[in-house]
């Protein structure tokens, strides 16, 4: 008796001709371990490089929604109606993918002048009426795409049911300066809120970014250990900070954190401005699933105390961001670089492109963008993943990095 | 009933990720190989041929189907490898595809004449690389049991011999280091000096020694100790890994890798190794690093001296050896097949995609209970397997190679 599968690969591999040839794709495409939807309303002309909502199993990513028409390319006047345009562009994905403003659990509001944040924030927090806000981050970039002056990045959960709000005690952390909560739990992951390094006792900010460091981890910690879970069951973290002497400082306290080879994947990024006056600012993602918990490294990688390539959550894999200045001066040798790297590093999770489920790329210049489009579009021929494009400040010994390619993927 | 001997099956190439059919869940097409010799109903399959890799199971001393045993090293050696040569012809392959052998001894007072009738089945031109090893205890009182690799391309096979003096001169009918395809078996070295044939009396020293010989092998290779995919550490010490022995090997060992750059490993505590060397150490490089990498579950922290998860080659993972909690052999076993599991799942796989095991019991009497936690975790298709006695407190540990 021969196992039926042998008849059945030995019939396909005759239909497409022996010889080296792979078999054609079959008309659905590939198969994946968990189910996706690909969410492109009607709202939005066709032809994006990127999908605007990616649903895959109960996680719904949703493309960074700037502040224009989607079809006019027009931007409204003023910080409230721009904060409405992006809500609205965002409330078609959720429309489409079957939920509403409630199922969101994370946003990072993504702002080109602080300046805006009460009128934003006033706006942003109307259009969550279950008093269940999700967790934010919200931060000044340099620059946003197409002029936008407010860019907002969201994940969505289906299961209302298994989204929980994580309250630490009363002054255990900084009171909240905004519409969001602390941290959301999302099934079985837990987003957080950016977190700066205000002391919850005092109100006060350290002078030092190691001061700020120290207690914004304090603070993350707190929230984590209110929702029973520790440093260890990070998955995906984003430092954000002021002034590039800053990465070292903010560095040699956050490795104080994590074992040798076992912090989480990571994207840090220098921006222009954070929220009030901290200068440090981190946004954690975690697990409850230590057990599903682990990390992948690429032959040569040596283990670190900041960051490693890809932490994989069970059939979720997060990426650090990956930078490749030394693949040439122009973004598309940069970028096909770090897609290379990124393409090793899914192989060795039984993984390629297609399971890629959204991306973060952070240009220096965003007049790169239609450059860095175009090898987006090879990597990413059909059902692209959602995509976020910011500007960030690379300065120093980063100054030659032109972009940097953050993503996650889905079995 | 026959699963295949099909040497008509035409075994075209790994069908993409996207076109998966069926309940068949594997990138890089296989074989099970039950030859006709063999009782039906064991818990492994004799042979597992995957992309040009054949994983062949223990073999025995033993008449597969009457459980016969000859007498004497010589014919109990011919049993064994005639068993061996039943799964290598239904895989359509002879002992010159052979790249790679333990031999395992209960005695190794019969080394020198399994050397010989063992050495019969190769050559002149071609000797695969092998470790030779006495185990307190095989299965089914054999005496003798072998775990070979075959590669089907012939035309990929070539043997790595470093220049005269750069390592101790062969003991036995073997070669220093094997290439099949991009993978390098690299035998089972000891810490004989190559200059004064002598060997240090310190453990420390031994396995300074040996892992410079290894070096040597890789570098006429053109590889680095940190090529390597998996490595088997033995060693001897009446009080197994609670002796001082196991630590001062690791002392030295892991001075021969970056931290977190270590391979897979299983190490494991014998009763006697050939000649007067006290561990012994064999590798499995690759020369394909842009497919190499690791995955390691959390609960992992990292090791100067394993990768504590597992590491990839291509579409080929080496897991280091697991053991696991609980009062029984069963519970163990479950635990330490569970942890596997864990790995295998950071890169995309599952127990349906394990070709080869290892399994090292502390009592050999235990083999049917861990046959039936075995067939839990294999109810189809079972990988070849090979199981050991060995010392240790515990009562198991287990050891995979899983292909996607």
């Amino acid at each position: 008796m021969k196992p039926r599968w042998i008849v059945i690969s030995l019939l396909v591999v005759l239909a497409a001709g022996c010889g080296g040839q792979a078999p054609p794709p079959e008309a659905e495409g590939p198969s994946f371990k968990v189910k996706r939807q690909f969410i492109y309303p009607e709202e939005f002309p066709p032809g994006k490089p990127y999908t605007p909502g990616v649903l895959a199993g109960d996680y719904l990513y949703i493309a960074g929604q700037v502040s224009l028409d989607p079809q006019s390319r027009e931007q409204p006047a003023t910080i409230e109606d721009q904060t409405h345009m992006a809500m609205k562009n965002m409330g078609y994905v959720l429309r489409d993918a079957g939920m509403d403003y409630d199922n969101v659990v994370t946003c990072h509001v993504q702002l080109d002048d602080m300046d805006n944040y009460k009128g934003m924030n006033e706006v942003y927090g109307s259009y969550y009426t279950s008093g269940r806000y999700p967790a934010r981050t919200t931060l000044e970039f340099p620059g946003l795409p197409s002029d936008s002056h407010v860019e907002i990045t969201c994940v969505a959960y289906a299961d209302k049911s298994k989204i929980e709000v994580v309250r630490p005690g009363e002054g255990a952390t900084p009171a909240a300066m905004g519409p969001y909560s602390p941290a959301v739990w999302a099934g079985d992951r837990l987003y957080l809120s950016g977190q700066g390094g205000r002391n919850p006792q005092t109100n006060e900010i350290d002078p030092t970014t190691e001061g700020q460091t120290k207690q914004t981890l304090e603070n993350v910690g707190t929230i984590l250990k209110a929702a029973g879970l520790g440093f260890e069951n990070t998955v995906m973290v984003n430092p954000y900070y002021l002034g590039h002497d800053n990465y070292a400082k903010l560095n040699s306290v956050y490795r104080e954190y994590f074992d040798l080879g076992r912090p989480s994947a990571r994207g840090s990024f220098c921006l222009s401005r954070l929220p009030g006056t901290i200068s440090v600012e981190i946004t954690f993602t975690a697990t409850r699933n230590l057990q599903k918990k682990g990390r992948v490294l690429p032959h040569g990688r040596r283990p670190s105390h900041t960051a490693v390539p890809a932490t994989i959550d069970g059939n979720t894999m997060f990426f650090a961001a990956k930078s490749a200045p030394a693949a040439g001066d122009d973004v598309e040798s940069q970028f096909r670089a770090s897609m290379e790297h990124w393409r090793r590093v899914l192989k060795l999770a039984g993984m390629g492109f297609e399971n890629v489920v959204s991306t973060n790329v952070y240009l220096k210049d965003l007049d790169d963008m239609p450059k860095m489009t175009e090898v987006f579009r090879e990597y990413f021929p059909e059902s692209p993943p959602v995509r976020t494009t910011l500007q960030v400040i690379q300065e120093g010994s980063r100054e030659k990095v032109r972009q940097e390619i953050s993503m996650i993927a889905v079995r | 009933m026959k699963r295949t001997s099909a040497a008509y099956l035409i075994i075209c190439l790994a069908l993409s990720a996207g076109t998966l059919l069926g309940e068949h869940h594997h990138k890089v097409e296989r074989q099970f190989i039950y030859p006709d010799e063999f009782a039906p109903g064991k818990a492994y399959t004799p042979g597992i041929l995957v992309g040009d890799y054949l994983y062949i199971s223990g073999q025995i001393d033993k008449d597969p189907k009457t459980g016969e045993q000859p007498e004497g090293i010589a014919d109990q050696t011919r049993m064994a490898m005639d068993n061996m040569g039943h799964v290598l012809r239904a895989a359509g392959m002879d002992f010159g595809n052979v790249v790679t052998c333990h031999v395992q001894l209960v005695d190794m007072d019969n080394y020198k004449d399994m050397n010989e009738v063992y050495g019969s089945y190769f050559g002149p031109d071609h000797f695969p690389a092998r470790t030779t090893l006495e185990f307190p205890g095989l299965p089914g009182n054999a005496n003798l049991e072998v775990t070979c690799i075959g590669y089907a391309d012939k035309s990929k096979i070539s043997l790595v011999v470093p220049p005269e003096g750069a390592i101790p001169a062969a003991m036995g009918p073997y070669r220093p280091g094997v290439w099949a395809g991009d993978m390098l078996y690299v035998s089972g070295s000891g810490g004989r000096n190559p200059k004064t044939n002598e060997t240090p009396a310190s453990i420390e020293g031994q396995t300074e020694q040996t892992m410079k010989t290894i070096g040597a092998i890789l570098e006429t290779a053109g590889l680095t100790h940190e090529d390597a995919v998996f490595v088997n550490v033995y060693f001897l010490d009446p009080d197994g890994y609670q002796g001082p022995t196991y630590g001062k090997l690791n002392s030295v060992y892991k001075n021969f890798f970056t931290i977190g750059s270590a391979p897979s490993r299983a190490s494991f505590c014998l009763s006697r190794l050939p000649g007067t060397i006290s561990t012994e150490i064999t590798f499995v490089a690759t020369r394909d690093t842009a497919s190499k990498g690791r995955v390691v579950p959390s609960y992992m922290g990292t090791s100067p001296t394993s990768s504590g998860g597992g590491v990839l080659a291509g579409d080929t993972l080496w897991t280091s050896g697991k053991s696991g909690k609980g009062d029984t052999i069963e519970e163990q076993m479950r635990d330490s097949l569970e942890k596997i599991r864990d790995t295998l799942n950071l890169a995309g796989m599952d127990m349906e995609h394990v070709v080869d095991a290892h399994v090292y019991l502390k009592d050999v009497a235990d083999m049917d209970k861990m046959n039936a936690v075995f067939k839990e975790y294999f109810p189809n298709n079972p990988p070849a397997r090979t199981t050991l006695q060995v010392t240790q407190k515990q009562l198991e540990q287990v050891q995979v190679v899983a292909v996607r």
